[in-house]
């Protein structure tokens, strides 16, 4: 598993103050963080904000992107899903929240391109599936329909501690099968 | 007597959570508590695998709007490129511009932090209200603009008056409105935009979209900047179509606030 210099290099020239950079970064990762803010923001105009202040904290933190902690679609994808969540946490507590305008001009959409955004990615793909089925259900609904707890406990008629239980294990085993070892698993063997 | 030893199976339950489902605000305060104890603890790691598994989950990916793109390239190339600039007084190649980027990525960074910090204080803790926040911005002395509304090229705004405050400083602002026409929301409605000295003038950040009901004699309007504020040179308010757009025509323009220079 691993990445191109290529890949690796669109953050990095960023942070070294190069504007063209700027543009590889939305031609390679716009796509994506649209297609997530789409699916994250109750509204269009919502998901217009989300993606300028993904972008912006982009710009700004590109410094810390690290290639040794994973790719670079890795990132792009943790600080949009980041920023996505907790603008959703806040939306859904004001009512006022309208489904997003369906007459909106369409973009065109085409198949992610797995191999351009990220082996790691496909690797992640490859490794569910070595997951119980239980816990790749969950985190499926979770990740792909963006289901709350409640929402997966409905819909798989499955107690809410019991979804929270499978997808905290199924995430935790998941990065088992990624083959990460980090300092979290350090301190659970309490050598910390 | 002995410090009880931090809970890490609820610490791994909250990342995992946030990493899933993210945190209310009791609980990302609790999951702060346990980082600081644990302070060892990869915090992204969770994360990371999350992005890594919503990444496999993806079939097709929307192409970015061209609008917004163009948007976002002219903001960034702006904003890295005043990121990386080195100080004139510095000597050549004995500073890296790696090394120099550090001190500027931070002070950049701490601005962003500083500004999305407010922005959740403001959003999650204590909701002033617009009353609240006009008069907290009133009394604030270091960082505040106060600039009174003058009339645009629209007939709507010929009869209106008003003020911006915006503290730079706190990245908050306030507007009122007297005179100001009531709007059908599900028609149009006001949008500001802020004119910054750090931004394209094509591009001015978007402040917000707002509504003016009917009846009413004075309006206050909390100001929502979408992005950080360096310095900003003039407000204008632009009628647009429900929801408001990413890139004004600028074709309604009922009111303007010149900051004086």
């Amino acid at each position: 598993m691993g990445f191109s210099l290529e890949e690796a290099s669109i953050l990095t020239r960023v942070a070294d103050g190069d504007p063209d950079a700027v543009e590889q970064c939305l031609a390679r990762y716009g796509g994506l963080v649209w297609t997530l803010a789409r699916k994250l923001s109750p509204t269009l105009s919502d998901a217009e904000d989300a993606v300028q202040e993904i972008f912006v904290q982009l710009w700004q933190q590109a410094e810390r992107f690290d290639p040794s902690c994973g790719a670079e679609a890795t990132f792009v994808t943790m600080i949009a899903r980041r920023r996505l969540i907790d603008r959703l946490r806040k939306s859904q507590r004001r009512p006022a929240a309208i489904s997003i305008d369906s007459t909106a001009a369409e973009p065109a959409t085409h198949p992610m391109d797995w191999a351009q955004l990220s082996d790691e990615a496909a690797y992640a793909r490859q490794q569910m599936q070595e997951l119980k089925v239980d816990e790749r259900q969950v985190l499926t609904l979770a990740l792909q329909e963006d289901l709350t707890h409640r929402e997966i406990s409905e819909r798989l008629d499955m107690p809410l501690g019991t979804v929270k239980s499978h997808a905290r294990r199924g995430l935790l085993r998941l990065r088992e099968l990624m083959g990460l070892k980090t300092a979290t698993t350090a301190v659970g063997e309490g050598r910390v | 007597m002995s410090m009880p030893r931090p809970d890490h199976d609820r610490l791994l339950e909250l990342l995992a959570d946030r990493a899933l489902f993210g945190l209310s605000t009791d609980e990302q305060r609790e999951l702060g508590g346990l980082l600081t104890a644990m302070p060892d603890v990869d915090a992204d790691d969770l994360d990371r695998i999350a992005a890594q598994a919503h990444l496999a989950t993806m079939e097709e990916e929307i192409d970015l709007p061209t609008e917004l793109r163009q948007k976002l390239v002219s903001q960034g190339r702006g904003m890295v490129a005043k990121t990386v600039r080195p100080p004139a007084s510095l000597p050549e190649q004995r500073v890296s511009r790696r090394e120099m980027f550090g001190w500027f990525a931070a002070a950049a960074a701490l601005f962003v932090a500083a500004f999305f910090a407010t922005r959740s204080v403001e959003q999650i803790v204590a909701e002033l209200t617009p009353t609240e926040l006009q008069a907290e911005l009133a009394q604030s002395k270091d960082g505040l603009t106060k600039v009174a509304w003058s009339p645009g090229t629209d007939e709507v705004g010929k009869n209106a008056t008003g003020e911006v405050l915006w503290n730079n400083k706190r990245q908050q602002g306030v507007m009122s409105f007297r005179g100001l026409p009531a709007n059908d929301p599900k028609e149009s409605q006001y949008q500001l935009w802020i004119f910054d000295t750090a931004q394209d003038e094509k591009y001015p950040v978007d402040g917000g979209v707002f509504d003016i009901p009917a009846g009413a004699k004075e309006v206050l309007i909390p100001i929502d900047a979408k992005l950080p504020i360096v310095e900003p040179t003039l407000f204008a308010i632009t009628i647009e179509k429900s929801g408001g757009v990413v890139v004004s025509s600028r074709k309604r323009l009922p009111l303007l606030a010149q900051v004086a220079k």
